[in-house]
């Protein structure tokens, strides 16, 4: 009886490391210096495009140019941080992929992370509508359809790093 | 000490519930948001397309990116829909742990993320 009990707890043992194994992590580690500036960037670009509400002349493409530069600039490094980060690879991410595979669906670990993305298209727009500032004005709904955009990657951005924090 | 299986799986499934209940709503609100600003995004290139706010170049500009955006809200959700993966598997693995630990009289370190 006692023989069987002290299986028992090894076998115990063993399950435990074995679960112990199993606990894992699926998504990059939450960046509180990458957070904190993707939120006081989206606040300066939204300063930005307080200034251009009414549309622009060309003939003052200068005076915001700074501000244009500054902002894409920013957009592009915290775009590059969030894809520097390492994203978890081990058994459990593979064996997470081949099952999704195995069912006909894409893998749904490994990518970069998609702030990342939704921070290269802030700065597309932003490069873009410094073009057409600087080139030809830019009318209130043409500032109007820029500004939607950032939001909705800036959206992507923001959601996805603060749910990091877990 | 033995396992209490019944109490087990309900303390398993309570720590389930609780980051699903909790992850649901933040998922729920980030897809409203998107869905009805991408909606809008439609909209506004449609009127400026009409009003001739936006000439050619711009209007495929913005029809690109309206199509970046999409896949990348579903990218996003997607990436969210991992975290909560995430969370739910480490949640039950803690329990079981600590179950383990409180049969076999043991003070087993805690699992850590590899």
């Amino acid at each position: 009886m006692k023989t069987v009990k002290i299986y028992s707890k090894a076998f115990l043992i063993f399950w435990v490391m074995f679960v112990a194994g199993c606990a894992t992590q699926l998504a990059p580690k939450y960046d509180a210096a990458l957070f904190a500036g993707v939120t006081a960037t989206n606040v300066k670009i939204m300063e930005l495009f307080a200034s251009v509400s009414a549309g622009t002349d060309s003939s003052t493409c200068s005076e915001r140019e700074k501000s244009y530069n500054s902002n894409i600039g920013s957009v592009e490094a915290l775009a590059l941080q969030s894809e520097a980060r390492p994203i978890p690879e081990n058994s459990i991410t593979e064996k997470v992929n081949e099952y999704l595979e195995s069912r006909g669906v894409g893998s749904m670990v490994g990518d970069a992370a998609p702030s990342a993305r939704a921070l290269e298209n802030v700065s597309k727009q932003l490069t873009k509508m410094k073009e057409v500032d600087c080139k030809s004005g830019l009318t209130d709904g043409a500032v109007a359809i820029f500004k939607n955009a950032v939001i909705i990657s800036m959206d992507q951005a923001i959601t996805y790093e603060s749910f990091l924090d877990r | 000490m033995s396992i209490d299986i019944n109490q087990l799986m309900t303390d398993m499934k309570n720590a389930a519930s609780q980051v699903i209940n909790q992850d649901v709503t933040v998922l729920r609100g980030f897809s409203e948001r998107q869905l009805k600003a991408l909606a809008k995004q439609a909209e506004l290139i449609a009127k400026g397309v009409v009003s001739g706010d936006i000439d050619d170049d711009l209007r495929d500009f913005f029809l690109d990116s309206l199509e970046d955006m999409a896949l990348n809200f579903a990218k996003t959700l997607r990436g969210l829909l991992i975290v909560t993966i995430e969370k739910v598997w480490n949640a039950i693995v803690g329990i079981l742990w600590g179950a383990v630990s409180a049969a076999t009289g043991i003070d087993i370190a805690a699992p850590s993320a590899d």
